[in-house]
């Protein structure tokens, strides 16, 4: 399994300003036994200028992108549903499978990232445990099990 | 038939019984003076009268100048309807007059005239006249007493009269041999003679009889002198019938009757012709005068070459002057004109003189000694002269003053009650003040009443215009009314607005109070002018002002009228203060409706605000309370976990509790939430099975301790008219509680049913465990509130604070029943609609 989820050493992008979260989805996947590569950029802006390689990743290949987006919501600068507005109306981006990672559980935070075409809608649980659940279900299904399409790859 | 019918032969008709009995003494004197002559024997002395000759003259003389004045006064008299039985007599007296003298001058003893005097010549001229005279009697007896047919007949009555007079002359004169003796020397009077005189005295005795008979209806001559006068000359022919010598006593006695009975006619004729219409006409004239004094009617007499008008005492006296007090010129006229009506008067007269109008009528006014106006109507009619062109104007002048002021005075109460009536249409119609006052004042100048209207009103001391109609060039801007001004605040309008009570000024020319406009206004052809006062509320504040263009005018009936006027304008504009204050009280409902208004929207927004707030709030709690509460719990797992051999059991249990401490706080944060949300967001209600809620609710709990011995008792078909996620939470929130309080139980008993509370569906959630004493029951539902200990029973306190804002929302009532050790209940009330039973 661990053989599988790591083939291809596929990039996790993390959008996540809160360090402490940061540190404790890195155990999380640790502990999910989850190796791809783990880039955490910390606030929207700079989530899509390494996904459009621009900014401080001007020198980053396009085509290589990454094969899962973690974005939580509230984050500095431009927040996680402009950045998902801004992917899916990116031909290049469009299919990429981008997961709310998020405290929030509003209603309407959750309606209008579905309305955006957000893939999954996870709400970070406070217990770890739950939490250490959560993100090993997650790379399962996202790293394992779905198939994306390969348009933006070529 | 009639005649015997009546009483007897005698009777006579009431009007002549007087007058025929006077005349009947002098007849019956008459009758026993010839039975005298008669009865006693004619003394020697009698048969012959020595100078006879003269005696006879005289009384021939005496008989023809009595007949020569019948004629005078028979043919002169005038009159339309003078009888021609008048002309009939005055033309056969005329002819008796000349005969008489024939008869006269040719008595024995006078100069032959034209052939020998002889007894025979004389007594010829003699019968003749007296047949004359007996025939016409006779005729105008029998004539009815009647004008001739035409002016013509007198005169050919008159010339037949006369020629067969001058017939009689002829042949007497040259013919004497053609008639029958009458007369023989010695022997006296013939057969003939005699026989004739008898004729004559038939005739008479026809006539008198005739006359007797025309007594018993009332006649228009006197037929009492003519009856008089007949039977006289019967008695006197009576005499010559008698005589046997010229000279004798009797023929002295014929001639005397003869004279009385001539003297009869003439009087007859007289009093026909000269008394009687005398006495009439002074009878009209007085009638006359009368009738003009009585009808107040004054006569003038324009004669058009001297322009000499005579004007009657009437005339003068209805302009106040004495008979000889106005010269009886033309001028006169002219200058006692209205200077109004002068022109006119003057123009319709020149008009009448030149046309061929013949009756002139004109209505003009004259100045009476005591300087007011008089309105007098002239009639009157031309006279012309033989050319046919008008000589004289003739006619009346009757003062009609009186009619003309009651003409004026209906037109005017007419043309008051139009404004009344207009005044009254306005108020219905118009509910703007201004517009009311308008109106008034244009109505008061357009029925005709006024010049000029004006509407005053108050603005301090100084008194406003607010409305105006008529002629007015200028007057308002030169009123310049200050109540408490020396000169003008003490006019008709100040004192009206001042006291109330309405002023008259009938002459403004002689009106001291109207002193400082009276020239302005006479200017303008004010002539008199009213002022009455306009309430509202009892008091006064405004008055209309009106001016009119004569004396006088306001009497006691059109000020009645304008008192009316402006009571109903009082009364309108207390309808109007009613009406707006009432409009004042709707408007300022409605401002107060729009303050509501916008303070709920103010609410409103201020409640969107602190949702907002509220939501942001939830946002930032569920974000950034949980963030932290994730590191505390999350690294101190990690760090029992990783570290586990480095922490001796003290430390593995102080991570412990900070563990437990994070996730419950995560709890609270979690129901805090709940809580939260269930205020937000719309209600969707929607039919829910409650017994089925329950019973997912139920398994979940079973699920948390399989091991726990639970008896369920749920009513089936519990269906309620609620949002189904809400109405979930409370069930969650109910079932837990039960649930968590039933715990220590060994057999816990948890049931929901329904129950009827005070004719409502109650539902209710009842556990068997540990309950609560009732005396915190109030507390129950507060936030935070816990009955517990947090080392008795696990829980936030926020629960059944959210269980009760869900039920409040849903409109019902959430309350609980608990005994200590024994169970508590909860009931909720959820309000169906009718169709859920």
């Amino acid at each position: 399994m661990r053989g599988r989820m790591s083939e291809g050493n596929k990039i996790i992008l993390l959008v996540e300003d809160n360090p402490d979260d940061e540190e404790l989805t890195r155990l999380a996947f640790a502990e999910s036994q989850v190796a791809n590569e783990l880039v955490v950029v910390r606030d929207g802006q700079e989530a899509l200028d390494y996904l459009f390689a621009a900014g401080k990743y001007l020198d980053r290949d396009v085509c290589e992108q990454p094969q899962l987006l973690l974005l939580d919501l509230k984050l500095p600068k431009v927040d996680g549903l402009e950045v998902l507005r801004g992917i899916r109306a990116d031909a290049r981006t469009k299919f990429l499978p981008v997961v709310i990672l998020t405290s929030s559980k509003e209603e309407s935070d959750l309606v209008e990232s579905y309305t955006l075409g957000v893939n999954s809608y996870i709400q970070k649980p406070v217990d770890f445990t739950q939490f250490i659940d959560a993100v090993r279900q997650l790379g399962l299904y996202w790293l394992v099990l779905n198939e994306a399409p390969h348009t933006s790859k070529k | 038939m009639q005649l015997i019918n009546k009483q007897g032969l005698l009777w006579l008709h009431p009007n002549y019984r007087n007058a025929m009995r006077s005349t009947a003494v002098i007849l019956l004197l008459l009758a026993f003076v010839q039975l005298l002559a008669w009865l006693i024997p004619a003394s020697p002395n009698a048969q012959g009268i020595p100078n006879y000759l003269p005696l006879h003259t005289l009384l021939e003389t005496v008989s023809i100048m009595v007949s020569m004045m019948v004629f005078a006064v028979g043919w002169n008299s005038r009159s339309d309807n003078l009888s021609g039985n008048i002309v009939l007599l005055a033309g056969v007296f005329f002819a008796v007059g000349v005969l008489d003298f024939l008869h006269t001058v040719s008595y024995g003893g006078m100069p032959d005239f034209i052939s020998p005097n002889d007894p025979q010549k004389h007594l010829n001229f003699w019968l003749s006249a007296r047949f004359f005279a007996a025939v016409v009697l006779l005729l105008v007896a029998i004539r009815p007493w009647k004008p001739l047919g035409s002016r013509a007949s007198r005169y050919i009555i008159f010339a037949s009269l006369i020629s067969v007079t001058a017939l009689i002359n002829w042949v007497v004169i040259y013919h004497q041999a053609w008639l029958p003796d009458t007369f023989i020397a010695g022997q006296g009077l013939t057969a003939f003679k005699k026989s004739a005189e008898y004729l004559i005295i038939v005739f008479n005795i026809v006539t008198a009889i005739i006359l007797w008979h025309k007594m018993r209806e009332p006649q228009t001559f006197n037929v009492v002198l003519l009856f008089g006068a007949v039977c006289i000359l019967a008695m006197s022919e009576l005499f010559f019938t008698l005589y046997t010598t010229m000279t004798g006593s009797y023929n002295v006695l014929g001639h005397v009757y003869k004279a009385i009975a001539y003297l009869f006619i003439y009087r007859a004729i007289v009093v026909e012709t000269i008394d009687e219409p005398y006495n009439k006409l002074v009878l009209a004239q007085r009638n006359l005068a009368t009738a003009l004094r009585a009808s107040n009617t004054g006569l003038w007499d324009w004669d058009l070459h001297t322009n000499v008008v005579l004007y009657s005492p009437e005339w003068k006296a209805q302009l106040g002057y004495l008979p000889d007090e106005l010269p009886d010129q033309f001028s006169t006229w002219e200058s006692l004109l209205h200077p109004d009506d002068l022109a006119p008067a003057k123009e319709r007269i020149q008009s009448f003189l030149s046309s061929s109008q013949q009756h002139y009528e004109n209505e003009f006014r004259m100045r009476h000694r005591n300087g007011s106006y008089r309105w007098i109507m002239a009639r009157g009619e031309k006279e012309y002269d033989a050319d046919g062109k008008a000589t004289r104007l003739i006619g009346s002048h009757i003062d009609i003053t009186e009619r003309k002021e009651k003409e004026a005075e209906t037109l005017r109460l007419s043309r008051a009650y139009q404004l009344l009536s207009r005044v009254n249409e306005a108020i219905v119609r118009t509910h703007d003040r201004d517009e009311l006052f308008s109106t008034i004042c244009r109505a008061a100048v357009e029925s005709g009443l006024f010049r000029m209207a004006w509407m005053a009103a108050l603005n301090g001391t100084e008194v406003k215009q607010i409305a105006h109609a008529g002629f007015d060039e200028g007057y308002l801007d030169k009123l310049h009314i200050r109540l408490d001004d020396e000169r003008t605040g003490h006019g008709p309008t100040a004192t009206v607005l001042r006291h109330g009570i309405h002023a008259v000024c009938q002459d403004i020319e002689n009106d001291p109070s109207m002193l400082p406009w009276r020239d302005e206004a006479l200017k303008r052809g004010y002539r008199s002018t009213g002022q009455f006062p306009i309430r509202e509320a009892g008091a006064v504040v405004g008055a209309i002002n009106t001016y009119a263009g004569e004396i006088n005018f306001f009497t006691p009936d059109i000020v009645q009228l304008m008192l009316e006027m402006t009571a109903d304008v009082s009364f309108a504009l207390d309808v109007f203060d009613e009406k707006k204050r009432r409009e004042q009280a709707e408007g300022e409902f409605m401002q107060l409706n729009l303050e509501l208004e916008s303070r709920v929207q103010e609410r409103t927004h201020q409640l969107e605000q602190a949702n907002q707030e509220l939501e942001a709030f939830s946002y930032s709690v569920s974000h950034d309370l949980r963030a932290p509460l994730r590191s505390i719990d999350g690294f101190s797992q990690i760090l029992s976990k990783k570290y586990h051999d480095q922490l001796d059991n003290t430390g593995k249990d102080y991570l412990e509790r900070v563990r437990r401490a994070s996730q419950r706080m995560g709890h609270l944060i979690d129901d805090l939430l709940r809580l939260a949300q269930v205020t937000r967001g719309s209600l969707k209600r929607e039919q829910v099975d409650l017994s089925k809620i329950a019973g997912k609710v139920a398994e979940e709990l079973r699920k948390t301790n399989p091991g726990r011995i639970v008896q369920f008792t749920f009513q089936q078909g519990l269906s309620v008219h609620a949002d189904p996620g809400l109405l979930r939470i409370v069930i969650d929130n109910l079932l837990g509680n039960a649930w968590k309080y039933s715990e220590k139980k060994a057999a816990a008993e948890i049931e929901i049913g329904v129950r009827d509370i005070n004719g409502e569906r109650a539902f209710f959630v009842r556990d068997n465990g540990d309950g609560f004493n009732m005396d915190y029951a109030h507390k129950l539902f507060g936030a935070f509130q816990r009955l517990h200990g947090a080392n008795e029973f696990e829980g936030t306190g926020i629960g059944l604070a959210t269980v009760q804002r869900i039920i409040h929302r849903h409109h019902g009532k959430v309350w609980a029943e608990a005994k200590e050790g024994e169970g508590a209940t909860f009931f909720f009330t959820l309000p169906q609609r009718e169709r859920e039973t």
